[in-house]
């Protein structure tokens, strides 16, 4: 029974950093509609910059969390501004946006090796000390995560729901250029999109470094994952993110314990099947996108 | 004459191409580039079969993926129950086309962000569960795959595949059937429904064309290709690993030749991309572990400046020519109604292959 409560601890733990991933993605995914494969890799700079501030400057954790969030929204602005904008308009924008995603993903995974090297790195932990409940081992690093993680996503659902900008999010997502006729300047929400959603792949970076180690394949290692947890929420959908992110969570908690590295099989059996009798995912509206 | 010779000049330079290949191992004696030569040949055809899927709008990040079970069949029917190269071919073809259709069949029902993200997890999953099986190898790979049997031709001896040039016929002989095919397909009444789904599905299906199976179909068609060349590409390697067919970087760069290259050119436009590409690779070699940013970079530049591809620069005189005798009023049509016969039937938009 406690291991099963363990794996459920740790399933939530991973959950809530995936959901972030995955709301960010969403967000990117529905608004601009550009299926970004980089993504991953804006996660994997977000967790080396923290380690660099922390491991060379003797900065406080909270510092290099800022910074990587900083550096990581700039990169997604530059992202937009010089390579995304100009493909928007054109006739095959679906297949040359991907492109340019792979571009930018080929760039930042070998950019991360020849800046920071092949080393794993890890950086010591802000949160120390656990405590036992239950026969369930907690961390205190691990308890950290889990209310940064409850927190960003409410932060980011009051953003999305109650202010004006994320009210013209949802109408550019629902569509551009009505959106336009009412006064809202398409590109600069996709830009605020972009950047938004890359900041939130390198705080969940950020958030990770201090519990995980890091190494230069986790962009990569990642990117499945997520993707899989927007395809079983629905594209489309905030709370579907949420929902995919935690279930994902779980399954590869347990499934790494019971099966080894053969869970993300199962896991994409699993979606496979949800995806059978539910092409827009769980709590998804559209079918159409992207094509 | 003058008429034939323009009427036929896409087979005429295919023609040209394929001798010029052919001949290229009589003054290039180093097997370096001859083995650079046969890998440009299976990224070509690998690009070939992206171009094709996306024709019906599937943009598949799987194609390695394919490649790969094709590569796998084809060293496990050899190996594990002693057949003969000439009979692992079609086999492994056969079992790839099977394992599309089965794929195919669950993950086609919605194209778009769905049919990319479920190829782009497929592609990862190939390595992650080659790589946990111990009877292929886990990930060390299967190694000492034997190279086809002798050819022989009685009175003239046999054909021994013992040299890089021997595979560099071999595969150059696949290359060619497999364009021959893929034009076929192209000029078929199948070719003209994928460019009608590729235009507009919804307007195809209301002209009575099914979506799903001729996007099944193109599926199916390409994958087999793509298993076709991992057979070939397993006996000429004699090893394989799993990783050797993941999603970074192999089916990016099979994408990045598509589209550098241009996807509307099918044919031409994977063979001008992967040149391109290896030429690059080439020229940066001394820049080691910044070659790849460099590749980055370029196909950055191209995706944004020329989203046609590099062959769209060979348009630019027509177009030009176009738009001078636009303002004469009606000089744009006649120049059109002038150029029509150069371009035989079961060319459609676009498709300006060799």
């Amino acid at each position: 029974m406690s291991v099963i409560m363990q794996l459920a601890f740790d399933g939530l733990t991973i959950g809530l950093i995936y959901v972030i991933l995955a709301a960010g993605l969403v967000l990117i995914l529905s608004v601009t509609e550009i299926f970004f494969v980089a993504y991953g890799q804006f996660y994997m700079w977000g967790a080396y910059i923290t380690w660099y501030v922390v491991d060379r400057f003797q900065l406080n954790y909270f510092a290099g969390l800022a910074v990587a969030i900083v550096a990581t929204l700039v990169f997604g602005l530059a992202g937009y501004l010089l390579i995304f904008m100009r493909m928007q308009r054109m006739e095959n924008r679906f297949l040359i946006t991907i492109t340019g995603a792979l571009g930018i993903s080929l760039i930042l995974a070998q950019a991360v090796l020849v800046v920071f090297g092949t080393q794993p790195k890890s950086i010591p932990g802000v949160f120390t000390g656990a405590f036992d409940v239950g026969g369930v081992h907690i961390e205190v690093k691990k308890l950290a995560l889990i209310g940064m993680g409850i927190l960003v996503t409410l932060a980011l659902f009051w953003i999305y729901e109650r202010t004006r900008v994320g009210r013209a999010m949802r109408a550019v997502a629902l569509n551009a250029d009505v959106a336009a006729l009412y006064g809202i300047n398409p590109r600069f929400v996709y830009l605020l999109t972009m950047g938004i959603g890359c900041a939130l792949a390198g705080l969940a970076g950020g958030l990770l470094a201090p519990a995980y180690n890091l190494s230069s394949g986790m962009g990569n290692n990642v990117i499945a994952s997520v993707l899989l947890m927007t395809m079983l929420g629905g594209m489309d959908s905030l709370l579907g993110a949420v929902v995919g992110g935690l279930i994902v969570g779980q399954i590869l908690s347990f499934g790494q314990y019971y099966t080894g590295q053969m869970s993300v099989v199962y896991l994409f059996l699993f979606i496979g099947l949800v995806i059978y009798f539910r092409p827009n995912g769980l709590l998804g509206h559209r079918t159409d996108m992207g094509v | 004459m003058k008429n034939l010779l323009l009427g036929h000049r896409r087979l005429i330079g295919f023609i040209v191409l394929a001798v010029f290949f052919a001949l290229v191992p009589l003054w290039v004696d180093s097997p370096y580039y001859i083995d650079l030569l046969i890998v440009l040949m299976i990224n070509a055809v690998l690009a070939m079969t992206f171009v094709m899927l996306l024709r019906t709008g599937l943009i598949s990040l799987c194609v390695a993926a394919f490649w790969g079970i094709g590569a796998y069949s084809s060293a496990v029917l050899s190996l594990k129950a002693g057949l003969s190269f000439w009979a692992c071919l079609p086999l492994s073809t056969i079992i790839t086309a099977v394992a599309a259709l089965i794929i195919g069949y669950v993950i086609i029902r919605n194209a778009g962000f769905t049919f990319v993200i479920m190829t782009t997890v497929l592609a990862m999953l190939f390595v992650t569960v080659v790589g946990n099986i111990q009877w292929l190898g886990a990930y060390n790979g299967i190694s000492n795959i034997p190279a086809p049997d002798p050819i022989d031709l009685g009175a003239l001896g046999s054909i021994v595949f013992d040299s890089k040039v021997d595979f560099f016929y071999l595969g150059l002989i696949l290359f060619v059937i497999v364009i021959l095919v893929i034009n076929a397909f192209y000029a078929s009444w199948a070719g003209r429904a994928w460019n009608a789904i590729g235009l507009n599905p919804r307007l195809a299906q209301s002209m009575g064309v099914n979506v799903f199976r001729y996007r099944l179909m193109s599926f199916v068609v390409g994958c087999a290709i793509a298993g076709l060349m991992g057979s070939f590409y397993a006996h000429y390697q004699t090893f394989i690993i799993p990783t050797a067919f993941n999603l970074f970087p192999k089916t990016i760069y099979i994408q990045v030749f598509a589209v550098l290259g241009g996807v509307g050119y099918a044919t031409l436009g994977p063979i001008v991309g992967a040149g391109l590409l290896s030429l690059f690779n080439e020229l940066f070699s001394g820049f080691e572990e910044y070659s790849i940013i460099i590749v980055g970079v370029l196909v950055l530049v191209v995706v944004v400046f020329l989203p046609r591809g590099l062959l769209s620069l060979g348009e630019i005189p027509a177009r030009i020519r176009d738009w001078r005798s636009r303002p004469g009023g009606g000089g744009g049509s006649s120049t059109k109604v002038a150029r029509e016969p150069d371009t035989p039937p079961g060319e459609a938009a676009g498709s300006g292959s060799p």
